[in-house]
């Protein structure tokens, strides 16, 4: 990122070709070469047994996706899974990290005590959260029973009304030492003399926060929005081991009907042509990002 | 007037450490649920009054989840193929990402870009084309197959981070190891990867940490029991007609413990290593 490293070079070029081979080799042969493949493959049918090429298919695939009840309904899903939980990881995660950038003592502790969400594994979260969620002895419904906010156990993950919105609770809980940390590191680079400067200029606490700490972290926030954004719509893990999409498709995103199409149905070209349209939507994030980040130099 | 700001402040005070306190307790308890589970007997587990400190600690789940299934199995495949993938991407990205930072060449901005986009795409589309490959050159069901799979994400995850780092390392020593005769390989490795240990040795966690919990990947490359890995194994420990939930949770404590135990460790370096990116951006 530096501009001296720009700048310089060893002028060895052949030497970096030697340096680089044997990852982009690899990189190439087992991302891009099946990501293409993939890609090519929802416009052809292919055997069954062979995965022999067996005929052009052109839009045949993208045509059935426009009748498809399920796929309409994954790709409604997404977008309410990826709005709703970066909006609240981001709104979260930035009160999170307000809070811990003030001066209070055992802040180190809070600090490690709040990554515990982030380090526990995808699989392990899910389970523990399925277990909280339980119908039957699960502590949420206990919670919520004795403090009277429910009065019969409710099957969190098992009822069409409240799997969506539990899994993206599981969600955000799981992403918000990402963007609290982040923005903390952000809040904690902001010139302490501004603040200083507002404060003898009149300015109220709100006034501060908006004039000098938002503009302080808007790059950083745009930056992690987009990040999260691209990680949400990808999420599989949780959605695929709490709900498999279930129940009656309530839960079903694109990410996982893509592969509930492949292996659980085994209609290959069909899951390509629903990942490709996924593919389609995540690449303009995706575009953005990459954007954003060379302005600062390659 | 001194008094009535002394209250305000005290009130405040009061106000963020109570609003931080309940956001953290939120944030560890399934953690800690999870943990409490893992000790307590069947009674206890499914009582009608739960705790999260249990009346009687037992590790009956343990012994059971371990000697009642093929765990020990599962924890090898997994440390296995975890250590296998940090190895491959330590060797790959260290050289990958000292020609990215170092030197200048064709397709430099496409390759970097490259690999910051491949931690971008669904990888569900990507593992239909793998399965079928996989399949054709027998490369199912082997733990190398799920190494080689791995590295489409660890080589560039560990080569962005080690070429953020190699940015900032002054090239100084390496310009005069090279007016002094050493050859650029051996500059490599006698000065380059020796100055950059710690930084390798953040990439090298977080590759196995990265490879440990990998799910979709494990889930589809390998069909049988021999060669499951441990997330896969704790996601089908659910039973047919009742989950059997203090085993399935003392799997998940111990599938999940060293994750926690080597992020407490090495804190600093993997939470700077985890914000970077997105920081520097």
């Amino acid at each position: 990122m530096k501009s001296k490293s720009k700048a310089y070079s060893f002028g060895r070029s052949k030497f970096a070709y030697i340096l680089i081979a044997p990852g982009v080799l690899l990189v190439a042969v087992i991302f891009i070469y099946p990501l293409a493949k993939g890609v090519i493959s929802s416009f052809f049918y292919q055997q069954p047994a062979s995965m022999e090429f067996a005929g052009f298919a052109g839009l045949d695939f993208y045509k059935q996706l426009m009748n498809d009840r399920i796929f309409h309904l994954a790709f409604k899903n997404s977008i309410y899974w990826t709005v709703i939980i970066v909006t609240f990881q981001y709104l979260i995660g930035l009160g999170t990290a307000l809070l811990l950038n003030k001066d209070f003592a055992g802040r180190g502790i809070y600090r490690s005590l709040l990554l515990i969400p982030w380090v526990v594994p995808n699989i392990a979260a899910a389970m523990t959260w399925k277990w909280i969620y339980a119908g039957q002895y699960g502590i949420l419904n206990y919670i919520l029973k004795s403090v009277h906010i429910i009065e019969k156990d409710i099957d969190w993950l098992g009822s069409e009304a409240t799997a969506l919105p539990a899994l993206m609770v599981t969600s955000i809980w799981k992403g918000i030492p990402f963007t609290t940390l982040v923005l903390l590191a952000a809040l904690q680079v902001i010139d302490r003399t501004l603040y200083e400067a507002a404060r003898t200029d009149g300015a109220r606490a709100f006034q501060m926060f908006k004039y000098v700490t938002l503009p302080g972290i808007k790059a950083i926030s745009i930056t992690t929005i987009l990040l999260v954004t691209i990680w949400t719509f990808n999420q599989f893990d949780l959605i695929f081991v709490m709900t498999k999409g279930g129940p009656q498709n309530s839960t079903q995103v694109i990410p996982v009907y893509t592969y509930i199409t492949a292996f659980n149905f085994f209609k290959f070209n069909y899951a390509a042509a629903i990942g490709t349209v996924g593919l389609v939507i995540i690449s303009m994030v995706s575009i953005a990002y990459i954007r954003r980040n060379n302005r600062g130099g390659v | 007037m001194a008094l009535v700001e002394e209250k305000k402040r005290t009130a405040r005070m009061v106000l963020i450490y109570s609003s931080i306190t309940i956001i953290i307790l939120i944030l560890v308890f399934p953690f800690f649920w999870m943990l409490s589970t893992s000790i307590k007997d069947k009674t206890e587990i499914f009582s009608a009054v739960p705790r999260l400190i249990p009346n009687r600690i037992t590790l009956e789940n343990y012994h059971k989840m371990w000697f009642e299934s093929k765990f020990y199995t599962y924890f090898i495949n997994s440390i296995i193929v975890s250590i296998a993938t940090t190895l491959v991407a330590l060797l790959v990205s260290t050289f990958l990402a000292y020609g990215l930072a170092r030197f200048r060449f064709r397709g430099k901005s496409v390759i970097f870009n490259m690999l910051i986009l491949t931690q971008m795409f669904p990888l569900p589309l990507l593992i239909i084309t793998i399965y079928i490959s996989f399949v054709q050159i027998k490369l199912v069901d082997s733990l190398m197959g799920l190494v080689i799979s791995y590295c489409t994400f660890a080589v560039p995850f560990s080569t962005l981070m080690l070429k953020s780092y190699f940015d900032d390392l002054p090239y100084e020593l390496e310009e005069s190891a090279a007016i002094d005769g050493c050859s650029p390989v051996s500059t490599i490795f006698k000065i380059v990867i020796p100055l950059s240990a710690p930084a390798i040795t953040t990439m090298g966690l977080f590759a196995f940490i990265l490879s440990w919990q990998e799910f979709m990947m494990a889930l589809t490359l390998i069909r049988t029991t021999e060669f499951r890995t441990l997330p896969v194994a704790i996601s089908m420990m659910v039973g047919v007609r009742e989950i059997f939930w203090g085993p399935l949770m003392a799997g998940s404590t111990v599938f999940t413990l060293p994750v926690v135990i080597m992020f407490m460790y090495f804190q600093k370096n993997l939470v700077s290593g985890m914000t970077m990116g997105a920081v520097k951006a």
